[in-house]
């Protein structure tokens, strides 16, 4: 399965962002052969709103099947939620890190939306 | 001094309005509604700042009506839709978008234009109204505005919705089902969507600044925003004397005329935290707001013939 993590940079040492429809990367990780690919976000970062929404048509199109972030809005949520794709909360923690700990089951889940704009 | 007749039509559109929240749009829109009804024009005046209006604080509707503002939102028949994405792509506003096998609809995007409905070949999407505020209106006082009398129309927008456009449309829709002679809009602050939403084809835009670096630079905004929509303006000092910041000299610069100047003066911000009329009580008052709305007539006349 393809993993999504939103990042502050390209690499598995950059930290986690906390955001996710206006992070500042996504690393798309392969679980099976560990293949990792940095897209860079700014065009949906700098997005006048709806960042969460077009960062999910993003995952969603690259066929993820779950996230790591830190929170989800109400409109990322809803449309994660379609797809059919869970996001978890590793925040605080290094793409290494959060990566290990879901490997691990020891990521939480994260069962509602948060606030309006804060990713 | 025999006061200026309204324009040849016999109706007049003015429009309050600043770059700068604070200036006193209010208190010039509040008193000069009641000179026009005084002056014998049947007069409306409109709440077009539909996020907090207070106009009817100072003007209380006698026993009002209230409708509610509607917006239509798309809603998708699941069964019917082939998921082909036309809704999405006819979306200006990233409405709707096509994930995990279904259509989602973000109503706080949505501006209710109907492309969707309009490209949807297997036509899986109605319409619903969706409540985004509320209009409320009724006659002023008569004693109050006698002899022409009118009324008051507040456009009132729902906590947590953001259309207030599409509130302030309304307002103004009911307002000109009143058929007043004189309508006098109270525009929010601001240079975007609402602010164009109240202002847009009216006859006159009265601009209400203060003489600080602020009111300035909020007042050269409003100035560009009506010559974009090519509507005449007037500029009202507020607070004269309060500070030197060279609105005189940018008035005079770019040819725009002063119709009046409110002095800094305590007791007018007294008499307004009271949420009483300054043209009724301020010694000079019904002097300073008499001469406004002759200036604006005038210059009403100017700009139409």
């Amino acid at each position: 399965m393809t993993l999504a993590v939103s990042a502050l940079g390209p690499s598995l040492e950059d930290r986690v962002d906390e955001r996710f429809g206006r992070a500042h990367y996504l690393l798309f990780v392969d679980e099976q052969d560990g293949t990792l690919e940095a897209v860079d976000n700014t065009t949906n970062r700098n997005a006048l709103q709806a960042a969460g929404i077009a960062t999910a048509e993003l995952v969603s199109d690259r066929g993820a099947t779950a996230v790591i972030t830190g929170h989800l809005g109400p409109k990322a949520f809803a449309a994660l939620g379609a797809a059919g794709i869970p996001g978890y909360d590793g925040s605080g923690m290094t793409v290494r890190e959060a990566l290990d700990r879901f490997v691990e089951g020891g990521l939480r889940k994260l069962d509602e939306a948060g606030e309006a704009h804060q990713g | 001094m025999t006061p200026t007749p309204l324009p040849p039509s016999g109706r007049l559109t003015v429009a309050v309005a600043s770059g700068k929240g604070g200036t006193g749009k209010t208190l010039v829109a509040t008193n000069l509604a009641l000179m026009a009804a005084r002056g014998g024009s049947p007069v409306a005046l409109v709440d077009c700042d539909a996020d907090a209006p207070n106009d009817a604080l100072f003007l209380p509707p006698a026993s009002p009506l209230a409708e509610p503002v509607e917006v239509p939102l798309p809603v998708i028949d699941a069964d019917a839709c082939i998921l082909c994405g036309a809704c999405r792509d006819a979306c200006a506003y990233g409405a709707l978008r096509v994930l995990g096998g279904t259509v989602l609809v973000f109503p706080e995007l949505c501006h209710g234009c109907g492309a969707c409905v309009s490209v949807c070949a297997p036509r899986a999407i109605t319409e619903q109204p969706r409540r985004v505020g509320e209009v409320e209106w009724g006659r002023l006082d008569v004693a109050l505005a006698r002899p022409a009398g009118g009324s008051v129309v507040t456009g009132r927008l729902d906590v947590g919705e953001v259309k207030t456009p599409a509130v302030i449309r309304a307002a103004r829709d009911r307002a000109t089902v009143l058929r007043p002679a004189v309508t006098i809009l109270d525009a929010p602050p601001g240079v975007a969507c609402s602010a164009v939403a109240a202002v847009r084809r009216a006859d006159i835009i009265v601009l209400v600044t203060e003489p600080t670096a602020f009111g300035l630079h909020d007042l050269e905004l409003a100035v560009e925003l009506a010559r974009e929509m090519g509507v005449p303006v007037g500029v009202v000092i507020n607070r004269d004397g309060m500070g030197e910041s060279g609105v005189e000299e940018y008035c005079m610069s770019e040819g725009v005329p002063v119709l009046a100047r409110i002095p800094f003066d305590r007791r007018v911000a007294e008499i307004y935290a009271e949420g009483g009329l300054v043209a009724d009580e301020h010694p000079d008052g019904a002097a300073w707001f008499e001469q406004l709305w002759d200036a604006v007539k005038r210059r009403a006349l100017e700009v139409t013939s």
